[in-house]
């Protein structure tokens, strides 16, 4: 099964090389579920996934390919954020809907390196900014009473590198 | 293209759609101290800030890395609320090194497997004569002694609690040194520590300036499973007890000996040939050009070779070496001869230490 069939959620079909949607463990695993590896004709809908979407993310795929698989996470280290390759970062310099949408199918897809690079990406955004920064760039509402707002402001005041 | 161009403006997902299990990811990448800013952006990210799976591994010395805590009574509720059984690693500064602080690791934490205990600016121990529990559960105990504090009075309490124990790092004052010292304490009791510490695989004893080769002796008389010894900087260290160390530590794969006083002697006295040596520091030793000749050429599977600053490794070295065909053939096999770090060269996140 050279070639597989995927449906996104607004009916647009994409043929897709089976060894790159692999790296989706969703479809493979739905794949092999199925018993589709003989069929050729067969599509596999992806009712969470836009056509812009999920177009991104085959484009992701196809260009990481030939990478190994990515490495167990190790507890003991401290997790970087700025290993994010340049191929990466051009690609993810998209607005924050088009960001947050590719982070939802990564994690629907369950493609863990796209995940973890959008994440990355996610977490750069947060760093060095200041709590009504952060609320300013990601439009979040402060649904914190102003005595529940001293309240965890004083169960993180131990928390301050000297 | 048209498609791409009406999805932009169709987009509007926003952060706050977010599954919490994918919010518990991006703030996986954030340091603690960062976590403890988001916590105050609204109450979802306050609780998934305050999530145990983010608070597996905690610094608090905020001199090397890592948060401060300044108060027992704070760390004592950030043990049971926030760190509980997720815990595995923590580093604790001296004054957060207490008995209460370790019976509230030992009841609340059942997961704790690494613990680092930096005594290093220790003026006075703490009381521990009413410690009765310690984290059972230890494979690697890493302590940061100080120069002039006894240890014994806290160790005798902890031995029967470490027998678990994989990896252990005893970590001198060799950097914090600045002249000669008048005198030398053997601080930490060696002998007794390696009777209870039958199980390790890894040892370092960094920069200590009382171990000697008897030491040596002593974790190879019980460590039957020993892979990696590293000595480094332990200057009293001359290798008269390698011989002994080689009979009876069949797997060790790993020695660093990096600034000791290494005695040509002693190495060339050790069956070479029989051992597993793969990796191998003798940076800044006084080894002669015989001894690293008889040494280098009886390895049989050596991979990695740590040789500056030493004179004895000449032309005639390289050339026996290189002549070997064992040598050249295998393309892992490097030598850093000249460009070696003078400090640190293995310390601390060398592969092998991290078993």
């Amino acid at each position: 099964m050279p070639n597989i069939k995927l449906q996104s959620s607004d009916g647009e079909i994409f043929t897709v090389d089976f060894e790159i949607a692999k790296s989706s463990v969703t479809i493979k695993t739905m794949v092999e579920d199925l018993g589709l590896e003989d069929e050729d004709e067969e599509i596999v809908p992806l009712p969470n996934v836009n056509s812009a979407i999920l177009r991104k993310v085959i484009q992701w795929a196809t260009y990481h390919k030939d990478d190994p698989p990515p490495p167990e996470d190790d507890e003991n280290k401290e997790k970087r954020t700025d290993d994010i390759s340049s191929w990466d970062a051009d690609f993810l310099k998209v607005d924050q809907g088009t960001l947050f949408e590719l982070i939802l199918a990564a994690n629907y897809l369950d493609i863990k390196g796209l995940l973890d690079v959008t994440c990355k990406t996610v977490a750069n955004m947060i760093k060095g900014k200041s709590p009504e920064e952060i609320r300013k760039t990601f439009n979040i509402k402060n649904d914190f009473t102003q005595a529940e707002e001293e309240q965890v402001r004083k169960e993180n005041e131990w928390c301050e590198e000297k | 293209f048209e498609k791409t161009q009406t999805y932009y403006h169709l987009s509007s997902q926003t952060i706050e759609k977010l599954p919490d299990k994918v919010l518990l990811h991006i703030f996986s990448y954030l340091s603690h101290k960062e976590i403890c800013q988001i916590a105050r952006i609204c109450k979802k990210w306050r609780m998934i800030a305050y999530d145990t799976r983010l608070w597996k591994s905690v610094s608090l010395r905020p001199e090397v890395s890592g948060l401060h805590v300044g108060s027992l009574e704070s760390l004592l509720a950030l043990i049971s609320i926030r760190f509980g059984p997720s815990l595995r690693y923590i580093e604790l500064p001296i004054e957060l090194i207490t008995h209460t602080v370790l019976h509230e690791l030992a009841n609340k934490c059942p997961n704790l497997t690494n613990l680092l205990l930096d005594f290093s600016t220790a003026m006075q121990l703490h009381d521990f004569s009413e410690l009765q529990a310690f984290p059972t559960k230890l494979k690697y105990l890493c302590i940061c002694l100080s120069e002039v504090i006894f240890m014994e009075g806290f160790m005798r309490k902890i031995y029967n609690f470490i027998n678990g124990l994989e990896t252990l790092h005893l970590i001198g004052t060799y950097e914090k040194v600045e002249e000669e010292e008048e005198e030398i304490y053997e601080v930490i009791n060696v002998h007794k520590l390696k009777g209870a510490t039958p199980n390790l695989r890894v040892i370092n004893l960094y920069g200590i300036n009382f171990i000697d080769d008897s030491h040596i002796d002593a974790f190879s008389s019980n460590c039957i499973q020993l892979e990696c010894l590293a000595v480094n900087y332990c200057q009293k260290v001359t290798g008269s007890t390698m011989k002994t160390l080689f009979q009876r530590s069949k797997r060790l794969t790993t020695l660093l000996m990096n600034q000791t006083s290494l005695q040509s002697e002693y190495l060339m006295q050790v069956d070479w040939e029989k051992s597993s040596i793969q990796e191998l520091d003798i940076t800044a030793t006084d080894l002669s050009t015989e001894c690293l000749i008889e040494m280098l050429t009886h390895i049989p599977n050596l991979r990695f070779l740590s040789a500056g600053q030493l004179n004895g490794f000449n032309d005639s070295v390289s050339e026996f070496l290189f002549s070997n065909p064992c040598f050249t053939s295998s393309s892992s096999w490097r030598v850093f001869q000249k460009f070696s770090n003078f400090r640190n060269c293995f310390y601390p996140h060398h592969s092998r230490m991290k078993l």
